[in-house]
């Protein structure tokens, strides 16, 4: 049965007022943090600086899941667009029931907080808090379960613009655990809507299957040939509890068959780039030398992650505001 | 209500060049370095750094993240990042922009400087200075200084045509 | 006691549309007549040309009492029944302290006798405290009361106390009922497919429901049990029922009311309402639910009532306790399946009447002179909007809010009793 379809991430006029996740949002979107980012990189020497644009705002780094590393970026993100940031890391206490979840979201708003930046463990967890908050909150999903994590394809996608220009003339390949990665559904959405010329997935049938088709991208199991003429290469991250299960024998068996390594690489285009929304596992999906070799742009995706999200934050904490202003008005 | 206007760039290049003439005497003796503010300021100050024979190419400020409006309008910055090719510490800077109205955007302007650094002295220099002020913020050079009614707009083309329309 | 009559009703199971008198004394129907009756007294119900349909049998259903009283409890959702037409309610043992016992079910019964409304059946549990391992008392429960015996959602996870379980049932002809869910396979939330893949929701595979059913067809095959598949919500396990239903294997099945309306795209934003058990699988397998109606595979239609307190829903999806309130809005939902598939009204009726009184033994479920006075009177064309404030259940949790409904039950009568009357409930 058909209901109306809304999107909870945008105003009535069509613009961002959350970032839950890739899916839905049009290409302008996309288009406009993309450049806002660039904007916000200092031309001269590529780092991001201080602004007073979010000087009196505050914003709430939720972390119902331990992250130190994108808390961090999304923390210095926060910093340098001068607002005040609250860490607050619910993991340790909470028993992730919505409840306490609720209780902690009215507490707060008590706080006057006016951003919450969110990791969960529960997909849909970013959608759940979006609904329960205050008009004036944005809601930052930094990673909600096995759903999303759209920051993350954003500043991949800055990456790959940066490196390699216009996704219409690239064959992007994303190899590993497909099945729990928020990072690749949120890279998946992002690429196909960006219109990337050819998008390849590989994996073991276990941790790949064949309804990835249905999110648009070719399903592989096999992967040396599937990065024939390969322009970018996105290693996932193989989660320790994956390593060995029903679903996997063995890290040795998976590097031997997933593993990126220098070989490999050699079948792909020879300017293709190397990428890891991190951290490694080296020996694992990553040959260490591949890790760190010329075609490695793993650290730069970490630098053009603070100007991603420091654009993100930015534009829905802008509309926010526009859109109290004229109901105000 | 006042009148829409066409200036041709033969007017405004007199007004460029009142504006080389004043900015010379007031520089006298100094190396001083130039920024315009994106993007009607940029192409002024392209034209101003040429006519006085500056050193250093003018830089270029995108005051989109330092404006008071954010409240308001939101963020929506199109114009590409700001670029300083030069400290700008013990510097005297010679601020660019095509219109000063309210001086809302030569405050933001100046803010984004000092983030950069301390300047011996900024001087600010405008093509065209309407009546609207809400700031206590002057130009040291105009071009020219226009009356105009509150719903008017003035556009700045590349080739320094000015068009004064109604909104 | 005193004769009553219901004059001026249409019975479904007359073919023209001819205004029907039916009496009943004593809680038992005594005479059906269908020359023009005008005569009214006291003990006079005019029909107004309604349809009279049999008190509607639920034959699965949690009341949340004893144990789960935040949700709901045995007088609010008595009420919530007999105001959507229901006259025997057959209640899950997931209760708490689990129905495994006869003081529970006698808890039960004198808490039913206290609300006053349907008839409540209680399901006994198939094994003690649903621990998939001891065997319950199944005699003892039956006499106290238990109509049926079920492990509720806590599927067996071993296959030979199952076949204890179904060998010793059927040495006393006690009535078994399964939902097919393999122990492993059902961990996740939402039916694993493209929907599931998209929202990254850990996923149910429609093997769940046919590698129980398997074992559960041949184990039944081997023990002689009778079974009933509760539940049911593939198109590949429709097929197996049907095979095993040629194959003369003691088998009939339900399925759950929401699940001949609902598939999983019903989830994509995350609504918790549309979180529930089995999950709500594919389009394709909603359409051979829906067939397995019309050709009569399955048998019968449950509510699966699960009636949640607003907290219990109050998490992002996955954390959210699985279940759906779905007395309400029952029959308008059967007119509308009417409407949509090529089965009669009066075969789908048959549905939650007449089938599940076949499935079960009751004497319920049909208009015959010496059956039980049991009746539910319709309007068809009515139409109203459910909302939460509507919805007489405590349960809110019900996936249908904002839909538009056909159809109202007017009067609700148990044993000549009436239970429920809408007048009454808008004064």
């Amino acid at each position: 049965m058909s209901r109306p379809i809304f999107n909870p991430q945008l105003t009535p006029l069509g613009d961002l007022r959350h970032l839950l996740g890739i899916e839905g949002l049009g290409r302008p979107i996309l288009e406009e943090i993309l450049s806002t980012a660039e904007t916000l990189v200092d031309s001269s020497n590529g780092t991001t600086r201080k602004v007073p644009l979010l000087r009196g705002k505050t914003v709430a780094n939720l972390f119902f899941e331990n992250s130190t590393r994108t808390r961090t970026t999304f923390e210095l993100a926060a910093k340098r667009l001068s607002a005040d940031v609250l860490n607050i890391n619910v993991a340790a206490s909470a028993t992730s029931k919505g409840e306490t979840l609720l209780d902690t979201l009215r507490n707060l708003q008590a706080m006057q907080c006016d951003m919450f930046v969110v990791r969960h463990s529960a997909s849909g967890a970013a959608h759940f808090i979006a609904q329960h908050v205050e008009p004036h909150i944005s809601v930052i999903n930094a990673g909600d379960g096995q759903h999303a994590h759209p920051t993350q394809a954003l500043l991949d996608m800055y990456a790959i613009r940066k490196f390699k220009g216009d996704l219409s003339q690239l064959k992007v390949v994303i190899i590993g655990d497909l099945l729990h990665s928020r990072v690749a559904r949120s890279q998946i959405h992002a690429l196909n809507i960006l219109g990337v010329g050819e998008l390849v997935t590989v994996g073991p049938k276990t941790l790949l299957p064949e309804h990835f088709r249905e999110l648009g991208a070719r399903v592989e199991h096999n992967l040396d040939p599937a990065l024939a003429n390969a322009d970018v290469i996105i290693t996932l991250r193989l989660q320790r509890e994956r390593m060995k299960s029903a679903s996997l024998p063995g890290q040795d068996e998976y590097f031997q068959c997933y593993g990126l390594t220098q070989r490999r690489l050699q079948l792909a285009s020879p300017d293709a780039i190397v990428m890891h929304p991190g951290p490694t596992n080296r020996g694992v999906e990553i040959e260490a030398s591949v890790a760190d070799g010329p075609q490695s742009i793993i650290l730069d995706q970490v630098r053009c992650g603070i100007a991603v999200r420091m654009a993100v934050m930015s534009i829905t904490m802008g509309n926010v505001e526009r859109a109290l202003h004229e109901n105000k008005q | 209500m006042k009148a829409d206007r066409h200036y041709s760039p033969s007017e405004t290049a007199l007004w460029l060049n009142t504006m080389t003439a004043s900015l010379l005497e007031l520089t006298h003796g100094e190396q001083p370095v130039m920024l315009g503010v994106k993007t009607g300021g940029v192409t002024v100050a392209k034209h101003l750094y040429s006519a006085m024979e500056l050193a250093t190419p003018p830089g270029e400020l995108n005051i989109s993240f330092y404006r008071d409006d954010f409240s308001r309008i939101g963020v929506h910055p199109q114009v590409g990042p700001s670029h300083i090719p030069f400290p700008v510490d013990e510097q005297t800077i010679i601020l660019v922009d095509d219109v000063m109205y309210s001086g809302r955007t030569v405050r933001a302007a100046m803010n984004e400087i000092f983030d950069y650094g301390r300047p011996n002295r900024i001087l600010l220099a405008v093509l065209v200075e309407r009546s609207g002020r809400e700031l206590p913020i002057r130009p040291d050079v105009t071009g020219r200084k226009l009356d105009l009614d509150a719903n008017q707009n003035i556009k700045l083309s590349e080739d320094f045509s000015l068009e004064i329309k109604q909104r | 006691m005193t004769n009553h009559r219901i004059i001026n009703c249409k019975l479904s199971n007359t073919q023209d549309d001819k205004a029907t008198t039916v009496a009943f004394e004593n809680g038992v129907i005594t005479a059906i007549d269908d020359s023009v009756d005008n005569t009214r007294d006291a003990n006079t119900i005019d029909a107004e040309g309604r349809h009279l349909l049999p008190g509607l049998i639920d034959c699965y259903a949690r009341l949340r009492e004893p144990g789960f009283e935040s949700s709901a409890n045995i007088a609010s959702e008595s009420m919530a029944a007999a105001s959507a037409g229901f006259t025997t309610i057959m209640c899950s043992p997931d209760t708490d302290p689990v129905t495994d016992e006869s003081a529970i079910v006698e808890q039960i019964k004198q808490r039913a006798h206290e609300a006053n409304g349907p008839r409540v059946l209680p399901i006994g549990a198939m094994t003690n405290g649903l621990n998939g391992e001891q065997l319950g008392e199944l005699s003892t429960l039956s006499q106290a009361g238990c109509i049926a015996f079920s492990n509720a959602d806590r599927p067996i996870q071993n296959t030979q106390v199952l076949r204890r379980v179904m060998e010793y049932a059927a040495g006393f002809n006690l009535q078994l009922i399964i939902a097919p869910q393999d122990p492993w396979l059902s961990i996740g939330v939402a039916h694993e497919g493209a929907v599931a893949t998209r929202l990254g929701l850990a996923g149910i595979a429609s093997a769940a429901e046919t590698v129980a059913l398997s074992q559960l067809i041949e184990l039944g095959y081997q023990t002689g049990a009778k079974l009933h598949f509760s539940r049911l919500s593939t198109a590949r396990g429709v097929s197996l029922v049907k095979q095993a239903k040629r194959d003369q294997i003691q088998v009939t099945a339900d399925v759950g009311i929401h699940h001949l309306f609902l598939s999983d795209i019903d989830i994509s934003d995350f609504n918790s309402n549309f979180l529930t058990r089995p999950p709500f699988r594919t389009p394709n397998d909603l359409q051979a639910l829906r067939e397995g109606i019309v050709d009569g595979v399955i048998d019968a239609i449950c509510t699966n009532h699960a009636p949640l307190n607003r907290d219990s829903k109050l998490a992002p999806f996955s954390d959210c306790e699985p279940g759906t309130s779905s007395m309400d809005g029952f029959l308008p939902l059967l007119l509308r399946l009417a409407a949509e598939t090529d089965a009669s009204l009066e075969s789908l009726i048959d549905k939650v009447t007449g089938g599940p009184a076949r499935c079960f033994a009751l004497p319920q479920g049909r208009i015959e002179i010496g059956a039980p006075a049991d009746f539910c009177l319709i309007d068809t064309e009515m139409e109203w909007e459910l909302t939460e404030e509507n919805v007489s259940s405590r349960g809110k949790n019900h996936p249908c809010t904002g839909w538009w409904m056909q159809g109202q039950v007017v009067q609700t009568i148990v044993a000549g009793r009436t239970i429920y009357r809408l007048d009454q409930e808008a004064s």
